[in-house]
């Protein structure tokens, strides 16, 4: 009897000693691997993920960030601030999408290769809520809303494809791309990761890319966590109009004019836009025929894409021409500036006449206290999208 | 009654989602040998909406109302799954789910004077291992101990026998390997296992059993009280048919010394 009391205590010893340990390993990159691509990037061991949780007010209204492959994300990372995907080796998806700017650039058309002048204001990648709940992924293909200001492209994979091929922009053609990325070692065991071996193909190069755009998006901003809390006030549910009680009043009167002259094309929550393009009236008579250029529909003359304002005041110049250095002349422009166009955009226009919506000083101030809420620091500091080039 | 169907429902549902399980409690060893020399095997097929396996029982009492138990089981599992909100849909992946459990115990049994009835404590400790793969290549890997207190009740009919237990445990997980690519609700529910690490788990079991010696047929139910087992990936559930036997090791030393004595007459 004594030893076997002994023996359950020896047992029972034994057992706490092997559990005394509490570690658990997870394992992603293998040691060679990690080696290697530590070499060259500012990788993590443990990659963080990059599907989006959007906030209650969007996600409650029917906004849903999709799943995204954090293997795909974090290889599209590494080639979007590659500079070898371009033919002098001076341009990455970085030269016009610059993360401290919102993913926007300050110059109203960016240099491409060779500072060869581009044709457009470069889009802001932080002005959405969600890249690909805004354009609704390739999964709703040409349901979704396209790319680039006259929306010639139906996916994001598409438009990295074309940005690459762009001659003024990066001028690479698909097997170019391919071998500057097949000349990095480190791209092996990225490749491995995101599709299951290590080889690299034009298509998957932008999937990846497309995973990795498809991830960003601005949803922690002040208006963010004044509509949250909006929302949780209200029993989930929420009215854009009322007065958010974490904002200003100054902040809340710039809301209501938005709301009241703005978000019929722009939205109320920033979520998707309510127009996929329109004419803003700019100009009476349009060069740059947008949409129009594309399709040749007269309708469609002079019209571009709309965009969500997310981040808005980060990201001058305004427009698809960048012509309007702030925001106080953009607002100038919407006030007291607006140009008939044949296809100017119904809320803008009584008849033949274009709308001008008068704002006064206090007004204008109060637009810009409002823009400003919609900064989200978060974003333009998330380590997630930062260069990870050494 | 609305509210006991919309819970047993509410459960169902839960239960028969397909899900890893990353913990799984065995059934409460109750009571089988009563006299000093017995030794019992019980040998289980277990089931549950998902989890399929095997467990193996056995006791020896070395003396009168003290015996020691060990334990064994084995569970495994696998269901089907497709991704729908990634482009372009992945292929269907086969997630497949096993774990053990071998612990041993030390009980101590308290005849109930005038009944056939017995209360017993068991203390005991075990260790265990649940490894679950996401199309067999990325695997997660969870190791743990347990130890275990067991006050128990076990009635003893001419053909049936009855037993209750309470079992009170410390769960905890001590390592593992985890491929960090596996799904990521996976992820989160180890994450949550690893954060809290240390669990106590009360569960309650029911055996019925039926004799048609020298073989028993038994009924065994194990429930988990342990509140929200999924946020932990845990079941809580384990139900079983098993059949025991109890050999008399005393009864047939004596048997076997008799014939000895009774074959050296015969020579003489």
């Amino acid at each position: 009897m004594k030893k076997l009391l002994a023996l359950s205590g020896f047992f029972a010893t034994l057992l706490f000693a092997s559990s005394c340990k509490e570690e658990f390993d997870y394992v992603y990159y293998t040691p060679e691997d990690y080696s290697l691509i530590s070499q060259h990037l500012n990788l993590p061991e443990l990659p963080p993920k990059y599907t989006a949780q959007l906030p209650m007010h969007l996600s409650g209204t029917g906004l849903f960030a999709p799943e995204i492959s954090t293997e795909e994300a974090t290889l599209g990372r590494v080639l979007f601030y590659d500079k070898n995907l371009s033919s002098d080796k001076t341009i990455n998806c970085a030269s016009c999408h610059k993360q401290e700017l919102g993913f926007a650039d300050n110059k109203a058309v960016s240099p491409g290769v060779e500072s060869r002048a581009g044709q457009r204001n470069a889009i802001a990648l932080s002005s959405v809520a969600n890249f690909a709940a805004y354009y609704g992924t390739d999964l709703n293909g040409s349901g979704a809303i396209p790319f680039f200001w006259d929306n010639r492209a139906n996916t994001a994979s598409q438009q990295n494809l074309e940005t690459m091929a762009n001659p003024v922009e990066m001028n690479m053609k698909p097997h170019e791309i391919k071998a500057a990325v097949e000349a990095q070692a480190y791209y092996k065991p990225l490749f491995k990761k995101a599709f299951g071996n290590e080889e690299i193909t034009a298509q998957r190069i932008s999937q990846a890319l497309a995973s990795f755009v498809n991830a960003m998006g601005s949803y922690q901003s002040r208006f963010d966590a004044a509509a949250n809390a909006a929302f949780n006030n209200n029993q989930f549910g929420i009215d854009y109009h009322q007065q958010f009680l974490n904002l200003s009043t100054l902040e809340n009167r710039g809301k209501a004019l938005y709301m009241a002259n703005c978000a019929s094309c722009h939205s109320q929550n920033f979520g998707r836009p309510m127009k996929v393009y329109s004419n803003n009236g700019l100009d009476e008579t349009t060069v740059d025929q947008g949409v129009g250029g594309i399709t040749g529909f007269a309708s469609q003359k002079g019209v571009f894409k709309v965009p969500t304002l997310r981040n808005i005041a980060l990201t001058a110049p305004y427009m698809h021409d960048g012509r309007f250095k702030t925001l106080s002349e953009v607002i100038d422009h919407y006030s007291t500036g607006i140009k008939f166009h044949p296809n100017l955009g119904e809320e803008l226009r009584q008849g033949n006449q274009p709308i001008k919506m008068q704002f006064s000083s206090e007004d204008k101030e109060a637009l810009l206290a409002f823009f400003n809420t919609l900064t989200d620091d978060v974003f333009l500091q998330d380590e997630r999208f930062s260069d990870p080039h050494k | 009654m609305k509210k006991f169907l919309f819970l047993l429902l509410s459960h169902l549902i839960l239960v028969s989602c397909s899900q890893h399980y990353y913990y799984a409690p065995n059934t409460l060893h109750l009571p089988a040998v009563s006299q000093k020399g017995q030794i019992s095997i019980e040998a289980s097929l277990n089931g549950s909406s998902q989890i399929r396996g095997t467990e193996v029982r056995s006791a020896w009492m070395p003396a009168q109302n003290v015996s020691v138990m060990a334990n064994l089981m084995y569970l495994s599992g696998s269901f089907e799954q497709t991704n729908f909100f990634v482009f372009p849909t992945p292929p269907t992946e086969l997630h497949t789910g096993s774990g053990h459990l071998l612990e041993l115990g030390l009980s101590k049994h308290f005849p109930l004077s005038n009944t056939n009835s017995v209360f017993s404590i068991t203390s005991g400790a075990g260790l265990g291992r649940s490894i679950n793969t996401f199309d067999k290549q990325r695997k997660a890997e969870l190791n743990f101990s347990r130890y275990f207190v067991q006050p128990a009740f076990m009635s003893y009919g001419k053909m049936a026998n009855v037993g209750v237990g309470f079992r009170f445990s410390y769960l905890n997980f001590y390592g593992g390997t985890i491929d960090y690519t596996i799904n990521e609700s996976d992820l989160y529910t180890i994450k949550n296992i690893e954060q809290k690490a240390h669990f106590l788990l009360p569960d309650v079991g029911f055996t019925a059993g039926v004799r048609f010696d020298p073989i028993e047929i038994r009924c065994n139910i194990t429930l988990g009280l342990m509140p929200q087992p999924y946020q932990f990936g845990f079941s809580n559930h384990n139900l079983s048919i098993s059949a025991l036997t109890v050999l008399d090791a005393e009864q047939s030393n004596k048997k076997y010394t008799k014939r000895k004595i009774s074959k050296k007459k015969k020579r003489k």
